[in-house]
């Protein structure tokens, strides 16, 4: 089955995709993030201590600090973020390119969701983006291989 | 009212017109619904709000900066930080390719505190974050003959959901400040959900700025019962 790449844009401050900027490269904000993070990291080494950094003085930057980031907004405030400028940052991500056609499913395949509960293997296989449910996922992968 | 937890949702919607069911499906969103909605249907948002600006006019819609595979993808496991689980749902139609077009986007939170504990059904309920409907021009340019109208489907959708995962459907959102009080209308007179006083008191520890809109059980049961046709 073919498998969509995605990549997690870096920053909560790095800009907002253009078309012309290529998958991989990275904002002059991220890069001063990485490198205070590198900086940060080899003063906790020269520093010899053997005390673990409590969790919010890790200087993580990247998806994780994004991830974190998000987490820390009460829905209705994030969703109020999302309303601005901020927002089209705060949801960035880059993908392969990939053919528009390919995205689509043909309508005889697509199945109809159950409002019930996911199990947790299907919960798993949603937050990688897959379909929750095994078998509709390989009624995608039909379609893509028939496709190519 | 037949057993809660074998309450369908929506499979038609009426078009536009009123003239014609539209049949529908509503499946869980794929990363590649989300990617392939950004780059059509949200180019035309964009595009829109640009004009809008441009023109000196209010800018039309809240979702212009949204990007759904962002959405989609970091999002929930942004909440999965908090221990909560995300829903996201494409409502899809058939373009005249015999493809299925998303042309409905909803983000939920299943199980999230009630505003109203005291005497709720359920002590959670299903927060509705985000939610998209495609502009009927875009339908139209990717093969959409007869693109169907979804403000209703979408509210159902989460109320549906509420209801299957055992909150009796208690539902409840926060309207965009840039939708203003056209947005507003929408969920209240439209939908029929009922708007929470400025400054009642959130989970979260916030106050309410009166654009909270919600459905407690009998009003959720109600609404989802006047869909009954669509199912």
């Amino acid at each position: 089955m073919n498998k969509m790449m995605i990549y997690l844009q870096s920053s909560k401050t790095a800009p907002r995709a253009t078309g012309d900027r290529s998958r991989g490269s990275t904002p002059p904000e991220f890069a001063l993030r990485e490198q205070q993070s590198e900086t940060a990291a080899k003063t906790a080494r020269t520093e010899g201590s053997n005390e673990t950094l409590p969790a919010d003085a890790v200087p993580l930057t990247g998806v994780i600090a994004k991830i974190k980031y998000l987490a820390s907004l009460e829905p209705t405030e994030l969703a109020t973020k999302m309303d601005t400028e901020e927002g089209a940052t705060l949801a960035q991500v880059e993908t392969e390119p990939v053919e528009l056609k390919s995205l689509l499913r043909p309508w005889n395949a697509i199945r109809r969701a159950s409002p019930e509960q996911l199990t947790d293997e299907q919960y798993d296989a949603f937050l990688k983006g897959e379909h929750p449910i095994a078998d509709a996922g390989e009624l995608y992968g039909a379609h893509l291989q028939s496709d190519t | 009212m037949p057993d809660a937890l074998k309450i369908p949702y929506a499979a038609r919607a009426m078009n536009k017109t009123k003239t014609k069911w539209i049949e529908i499906k509503i499946d869980h969103m794929t990363a590649a619904d989300a990617l392939y909605w950004d780059r059509t249907i949200q180019l035309d948002i964009i595009a829109e709000a640009l004009k809008a600006r441009s023109e000196g006019q209010p800018v039309p819609r809240a979702d212009r900066y949204w990007s759904w595979t962002g959405l989609r993808i970091l999002f929930p496991l942004a909440q999965s930080l908090r221990k909560r689980r995300c829903r996201a749902l494409s409502i899809l139609v058939e373009n005249a390719s015999g493809q299925g077009v998303p042309a409905g986007m909803l983000l939920l939170i299943e199980a999230y505190p009630w505003p109203f504990p005291l005497g709720a059904s359920a002590p959670r309920s299903t927060f509705l974050w985000f939610l998209a409907s495609a502009p009927t021009d875009s339908l139209k340019k990717l093969g959409v003959v007869d693109p169907p109208s979804l403000g209703r489907i979408l509210i159902d959708t989460a109320l549906v959901t509420s209801l299957g995962l055992g909150h009796e459907g208690q539902m409840w959102l926060h309207a965009a400040p840039s939708g203003g009080e056209k947005l507003l209308s929408f969920y209240v007179d439209m939908c029929k959900l009922r708007k929470m006083q400025v400054g009642t008191a959130l989970p979260g520890g916030a106050a309410s700025d009166g654009r909270h809109c919600l459905a407690a059980s009998v009003l959720a049961k109600k609404l989802i019962a006047e869909l009954n046709l669509t199912r």
